[in-house]
């Protein structure tokens, strides 16, 4: 095929090799990016998995049916039973309630296990990570249990009627910490002494847990096979549902990933542009000459777009293939760092990077060649003859679009798409308005300027519309790069801001209203600052405007299907947002006229609207109250949050008990048993475990972001050198004219380093202001993090962008001067 | 004997924004299959564009142009380009080799485009017979511009045209090798019968051809 022949020729000859390079580069970026940010995402679920301690958790009342084991294990899935309940423990003559978990050797199915020889030790030494459970006539003992029953480890402990061994101590459970389940002091059992203690009898309150992990589809396909049991005693649980404290940080590392891939494609696009700019530049003459010899317009188009399809299609391969190195490469260097294991890539992120490849092409090098074939075969005779290319404008409006869509279905988000397309293009407006000035003023001012300066500065302006154009292409890029750069460090700085390392650490539930006064004092006294303490309420939602709850209100509704905890405030608590309505402060009438407060989850779901009145039962009373404000809250906040707040006052009537939070170092943790002694209905639920989990997720997030970042650098500094590469033949003729006039190298040398450096100075300057504001409304619409204003980026931009640019440029340009001005004319001719 | 040129009251005019200039005026002048002829005079006198709009890439403002019998005034661009694939041959005076391409695969190209499947095989021929026969995988940058020019001449005949056209083929050569390259050019047209059109501005080398023509301000003087 002539096509493929053609080709082939271009390529030995080097015609091809920097179409091909951006293309190959544009196509193993997207592709490395996109596979470890997919990868990195399904590391990060299996780690938050580990919350579950497992992919999926079937919570049931009743012991499961065989059929559940059965199907679990023709689904290839992975299983551990669990059964919860609450028995008394004895050691000799001490006794103690404690909350008992049997489970099978081979849980945990994901995570570890944290145990122990000391009690209360602050020292990471004495901890042992372990996927063990105790062996049959074994048990392991929470900490706080170990003063309550006075144990040392090796003593006998009475469960029942079984007498099992303490030989452990647990620190921390992979799924110790979700909800509040956690109350009371834990113990760890084997299954197989459950029928001795002879502890679960017939009525006996025990929880049932099926613990599943495997391959996502099986056990997606599985969670849905349980839903179509629709057994009324059966909960399904995801890592999603435990996590919703994680959730805003994994979403917005997830963003930024996404952000990273599209910013990746983007810059990929420009640096094909460019490149395929230069490729039908530098082809015009050959398509004269084929015309000479009487090929058609029709023919030569074929010709190329054959040519460029074979192109494609062959640097897409290459480029998936770099891609999977690079990837595999940058997954194998952090792969220790999660302990979980990597999952394998699925297939979205190769066929990703091959569209993008594709349409690279078409919206990129096609529209640069469509025009080729009308070039004039006089041109043969006549260099002055003129060539009409499409117009840039409808080639920058073709290139757009493709580029808007790649990033609308690459991050499936519109708006990121509009954020970032709007950025540029307002910095190509800037850089051509300013740009143009900028370039007319250094004019100017160059008569006061050096010989080199003058000759710089005329050359820039002489080649002014290639100047610009390089100038988009700089400006564009560098605002590229001080986005991801910003909006990264204020994304970790956010989230080390949100987790302090006194972040509260223990909530103190379960206060009678006549306990909160003592145990305030008693934690202050022991120097620990609780915070507010809100008043809690158990009570059921009944009826929303007078009609009985539906059926699918209460699927959708985790709150209306359990208990709820209604709360008072005065003030609006920590994070939390009125969205609609109004708080107490500006409402009039009396506190019970007021109304209620509602999350904005729990309104979606149940479609409340302001002015809606509801009826909780409490405890067979009946409270009714109409929706008052709707409020956004953080989860993560490691504060005690609620569905639904009132006034405070209103629910002083109905039963209600206290709870607050606070920090309590590791090494005071037996301060919990002093407060638990002196009130023995109190509950304190320990949530060390969590915030670990939270810090570490974050760390590895952080960990994948700067891959990630490294990865847009280098494609960055491609973009770069493409659009260098695009005045590299004018300034090779200059050159080569000014050394046979008997210019130095060192002049020729300071020229071009002067140029560079400006259109990087100049460009850098212009990208710090797009930067600025794509990144202000990546902050507030997309990250909902406070906007503040960045003086690095003004800073880093132009010094950065001349620094980059300038040695770029010269390192690019450095044959111009080791060749021999001859063989350079030549070369061009 | 069939007229291989023809033209009629050729008349070429562009439009400029102060003015109309009148490039070519009024010629007319015929020649036989297997003549030379040689368009000579001053720098602006026209010749380039009257070897263009002989050869069939660009078209005149009035006139008619016969090749080998065809009129091509009034074909379109596709149908002059089969014209051109059917009877033309060209020699530039900056070779127009293409860059990435060695010298076979250079004189091999307009072979291959017309789907020739011994492209290769004549184009190492006709290399051999410009006396390249060592050269052939050189690139052009590789070679000495009469090497070059040898090359684009082997590329010319290779397609076997009736009519070759030449704009001042020994423009970019010194005096020596120049006069190599015109001997070649002058053997290989009388071995293959072909029309030969060249511009020029060297009288030595007018003088070779059968007919010269002489423009001044786009007239032909006598």
């Amino acid at each position: 095929m002539l096509s493929w022949k053609l080709l082939k020729r271009d390529w030995k000859g080097g015609q091809l090799s920097l179409i091909a390079f951006s293309l190959v580069l544009a196509v193993a970026v997207v592709t490395s990016i996109a596979m470890v940010a997919d990868r990195v995402e399904k590391a990060l679920n299996r780690e938050t998995s580990s919350f579950l301690a497992a992919d999926l958790v079937i919570n049931s009342s009743k012991a499961f049916d065989a059929s559940y084991l059965q199907h679990a294990k023709a689904k290839n899935l992975q299983t551990a039973n669990i059964l919860q309940f609450s028995s008394m423990l004895f050691n000799g003559d001490e006794s103690n309630l404690a909350s008992v978990k049997a489970v099978e050797s081979s849980y945990p199915l994901r995570g570890q296990l944290t145990v122990s020889d000391v009690a209360f030790t602050a020292d990471e030494n004495d901890w042992e990570k372990t996927t063990e459970t105790p062996k049959p006539g074994e048990v392991w003992i929470g900490e706080r249990l170990i003063p309550l029953l006075n144990i040392k480890l090796g003593d006998e402990v009475e469960i029942g009627q079984a007498k099992l061994k303490a030989t452990k101590i647990v620190v921390a459970e992979p799924d110790g910490a979700t909800g509040f389940s956690a109350f009371g002091a834990r113990v760890l059992m084997n299954m197989a002494d459950i029928e001795t203690s002879q502890v679960i009898q017939p009525g006996s309150r025990v929880r049932y847990k099926l613990l599943l992990a495997g391959e996502e589809a099986d056990v997606n396909n599985f969670s849905q096979w349980v839903k179509d049991q629709n057994s009324p005693h059966e909960r399904i649980i995801t890592p999603r549902d435990s996590q919703e404290n994680l959730q805003s940080t994994l979403d917005r590392g997830r963003q930024f990933l996404l952000l990273a891939g599209s910013v990746g494609v983007m810059l990929a696009a420009i640096a094909l542009a460019l490149a395929s700019n230069r490729y039908a530049q530098r082809h015009i003459n050959q398509v004269a000459l084929l015309k000479s010899w009487g090929q058609s317009a029709k023919q030569v188009r074929r010709l190329y777009v054959l040519q460029c399809a074979l192109l494609a299609f062959i640097a897409t391969l290459i480029g998936l293939a770099i891609g999977w190195v690079i990837h595999e490469f940058l997954m194998r260097s952090v792969s220790e760092l999660l302990p979980q294991g990597i999952p394998k890539a699925g297939y979205k992120p190769l066929l990703t990077a091959f569209v993008t490849g594709m349409s690279c092409l078409l919206g990129f090098a096609l529209p640069a060649l469509w025009h080729l074939p009308t070039v004039s075969p006089l041109r043969v005779l006549r260099r002055d003859v003129e060539v009409s290319f499409s117009s840039y404008s409808t080639r920058f409006l073709i290139g757009f679009a493709i580029i808007f869509l790649l990033v609308v279905w690459y991050s499936e988000s519109l708006s990121l798409a509009i954020y970032f397309l709007g950025g540029l293009l307002l910095v190509s407006l800037v850089t051509g308005l300013f740009g143009y000035l900028l370039l007319a003023l250094g004019k100017r001012v160059a008569h006061w300027a050096g010989s080199s300066w003058k000759l710089a500065l005329a050359n820039l302006w002489r080649r002014r519309s290639q100047t610009l154009l390089q100038m988009v292409a700089f400006s564009s890029t560098i605002l590229l790069l001080l986005v991801m750069l910003t909006v990264r460090t204020s994304l970790l700085d956010d989230w080390s801001a949100k987790m302090p390392a006194d972040a509260p650490n223990h909530f103190v539930v379960n206060v009678a209203p006549y306990e909160v006064e003592p145990v305030n004092s008693l934690l202050k006294q022991e120097n620990f600052e609780p915070q507010s303490w809100y008043s809690l309420v158990r009570a059921r939602l009944t009826q929303i405007n007078g009609v009985d709850l539906t059926e699918e209100q209460q699927r959708n509704s985790e709150s209306v299907r359990r208990e709820v905890n209604l709360s008072t405030s005065t003030e609006l608590p920590i994070d939390n947002k009125v969205l609609q309505g109004k708080w107490w402060d500006e409402l009039s009438g009396t506190p019970e006229q007021q109304g209620v407060s509602v999350e904005e989850e729990v309104a979606k779901d149940l479609g409340l609207k302001l002015g809606d009145s509801i009826s909780f039962s409490v405890g067979g009373q009946v409270l009714q109250t109409s929706v008052s404000s709707i409020r956004s809250l953080k989860w993560e906040n490691m504060q005690p949050n609620f569905y639904f707040l009132f006034p405070k006052g209103v629910l002083k009537n109905y039963p209600n008990m206290s709870i607050t939070s606070v920090y309590i170092p590791r090494q005071k943790k037996t301060v919990v048993n002093d407060v638990l002694k002196l009130y023995p209905t109190i509950a304190v639920i320990d949530l060390d475990e969590i915030i670990n989990t939270i810090k570490k997720i974050i760390d590895k997030v952080s960990l994948g972001l700067e891959l990630i970042l490294l990865l847009v650098l280098v494609c960055g500094s491609v973009v770069m050198f493409a659009a260098i590469s695009s005045s590299f033949d004018e300034r090779q003729q200059e050159s080569a004219i000014l050394r046979t006039l008997g210019s130095s190298r060192n002049t020729i040398l300071s020229v071009l380093g002067i140029e560079f450096f400006l259109l990087g100075l100049l460009s850098g300057l212009i990208a710090a202001i797009g930067a600025e504001a794509v990144i202000y409304l990546l902050q507030t619409y997309m990250f909902q993090i406070p906007h503040d204003f960045h003086p690095s980026i003004w800073l880093l931009g132009p010094l950065g962008g001349a620094f980059l640019i300038g040695v770029l440029g010269l390192w690019r340009s450095r044959e111009i001067v080791t060749v021999p001005p001859l063989q350079s004319l030549r070369a061009l001719n | 004997m069939t007229n291989a040129i023809v033209t009629k009251n050729l008349n070429k005019i562009v439009t400029t924004a102060e003015n109309e200039l009148k490039i070519l005026d009024d010629i007319n002048f015929s020649l036989t299959q297997g003549e030379s002829l040689a368009i000579v005079g001053p720098s602006g006198a026209g010749k380039s564009t009257l070897l263009g709009l002989l050869a069939g890439l660009d078209v005149p403002s009035s006139g008619e142009i016969y090749l080998s019998g065809k009129e091509i005034t009034q074909l379109d661009e596709e149908q002059r380009a089969a014209v051109r694939a059917e009877l033309v041959g060209f020699v530039f005076q900056t070779f127009q080799l293409l860059p990435s391409l060695t010298a076979l695969e250079n004189v091999a190209l307009p072979l291959e485009l017309r789907g020739d499947k011994t492209a290769e095989k004549q184009a190492r021929e006709y290399l051999e017979r410009v006396g390249l026969g060592e050269r052939l995988k050189h690139y052009p940058r590789t070679l000495s511009g009469g090497e070059q020019q040898r090359v684009a001449i082997a590329r010319a005949f290779a397609c076997k045209p009736k009519i070759l056209f030449a704009d001042e083929p020994t423009g970019n050569l010194d005096s020596v090798t120049g006069k190599k390259v015109s001997d070649l050019l002058f053997e290989i047209n009388q071995e293959s019968d072909a029309t030969l059109v060249l511009v020029t501005h060297e009288q030595r080398l007018a003088e070779r051809c059968q007919n010269i023509i002489r423009l001044d301000a786009g007239k032909i003087k006598v």
